[in-house]
């Protein structure tokens, strides 16, 4: 996909209604305009690197990244996805730390990046940007509660179709033919870091799910073909 | 794209805002990228990368990327800090903030180096200008 750099207005963004900066008065988005950087990171681009110093944050207009962190044992993890409308780098950023993740561009993705000091200034002159900022880190964090009891109390197989009905929600399209084609491509390695699950259960669960008549891929892209087969599974295994 | 800076010019800015330390490599801004801060290198390497080849690379003193974040121009290289160097960052808002402290040490850089006439051609940071002399 070849794109050149974009000149997105605040007002005009698409993402803006999902992220934080949705209710801010128009004097602050002309300035967020004339402050922000937008950039485009291709496929496997780094936008940080976990260990270094944050500089501002990042906003999500068009495109996925991943977050990542390297264990002990030098196994990368993916922690979570950012999508169109999600703002990533603000957890260092407030808590003056360096980045604890690694995010990198899972496709082509445009990013607007926001300096420290512009952040900074903005909260003293409109404090609604804290609150919708302390909004959007609560639904993160209760994102992570989530995902946290999902590890302990769900199966991997569980995870694995709760996964599949989160891509859905998140990056699936509606063929003519009532099919839903997830629009990201991921390595059985990616979901498998996803879901905390080996590659080889990922791989057996997807070939389970496509044997039921339930999935079904086009190349690399995974296409649900009943989507409220995979919600009974979940909602009777709860 | 770089400026050197003398020794005097390097501690005064460091006197005035700390240096950041980068543990990890880092692609600061890819080529054709805007730069996301402008940076001065203290400490370590900075490498100039073209279509993912070695142009050239930077030692300790010299600013980079500073008209192009200024201007908005993408750059012909990218900025690629290696590990355990230490820079100083010029976000956008602390060089528009320099601009309407004539004390500052940052002022008085810019100026030096005439960076801040440089902004005469981006419309957009003039306008910037003109409302935080307003």
């Amino acid at each position: 996909m070849k794109m050149s750099v974009p000149q997105i207005s605040c007002e005009q963004c698409s993402s803006r209604k999902k992220s934080v900066f949705c209710d801010l008065k128009k004097k602050f988005l002309e300035a967020i305009d004339l402050t922000k950087i937008t950039n485009i990171y291709k496929k496997g681009q780094i936008i940080f690197h976990e260990g270094n110093p944050p500089l501002g944050i990042y906003c999500i207009n068009k495109g996925v990244v991943k977050l990542t962190m390297v264990g002990k044992n030098g196994r990368e993890s993916i922690i979570r996805l950012a999508v169109p409308g999600d703002m990533i780098g603000y957890r260092s950023l407030f808590s003056s730390e360096n980045y604890l993740a690694t995010a990198t561009a899972l496709e082509d993705s445009v990013i607007c990046f926001l300096d420290k000091n512009f952040i900074q200034k903005t909260f003293y002159e409109d404090p609604s940007l804290a609150f919708h900022l302390i909004q959007h880190m609560s639904r993160d964090m209760g994102n992570a509660e989530s995902r946290m009891t999902s590890f302990i109390q769900r199966s991997a197989p569980e995870r694995i179709i709760e996964f599949l009905l989160f891509l859905e929600k998140s990056f699936g399209v509606k063929l003519p033919t009532g099919k839903i084609k997830i629009n990201l491509k991921l390595t059985r390695e990616e979901i498998a870091s996803l879901v905390g699950a080996t590659n080889e259960t990922v791989i057996r669960c997807l070939s389970d799910l496509k044997g039921r008549g339930i999935l079904e891929q086009d190349g690399k892209n995974l296409i649900i073909l009943n989507k409220s087969e995979l919600e009974n599974f979940i909602a009777t295994s709860a | 794209m770089k400026l050197q800076l003398t020794s005097n010019e390097l501690g005064q800015l460091s006197q005035e805002l700390g240096p950041v330390h980068f543990s990890h490599d880092f692609n600061f801004s890819y080529q054709k990228q805007i730069p996301q801060a402008g940076i001065v290198l203290l400490e370590g390497e900075i490498q100039l990368l073209k279509n993912n080849r070695i142009q050239e690379t930077i030692s300790p003193g010299f600013m980079l990327g500073i008209k192009n974040l200024l201007n908005e121009i993408p750059l012909k290289s990218g900025l690629f800090i290696l590990k355990e160097s230490k820079v100083i960052i010029l976000n956008k808002t602390q060089i528009l903030e320099g601009l309407k402290n004539p004390s500052s040490k940052l002022h008085w850089l810019m100026s030096k180096k005439e960076i801040f006439s440089s902004l005469k051609s981006a419309s957009h940071l003039h306008k910037r200008k003109n409302d935080t002399y307003s």
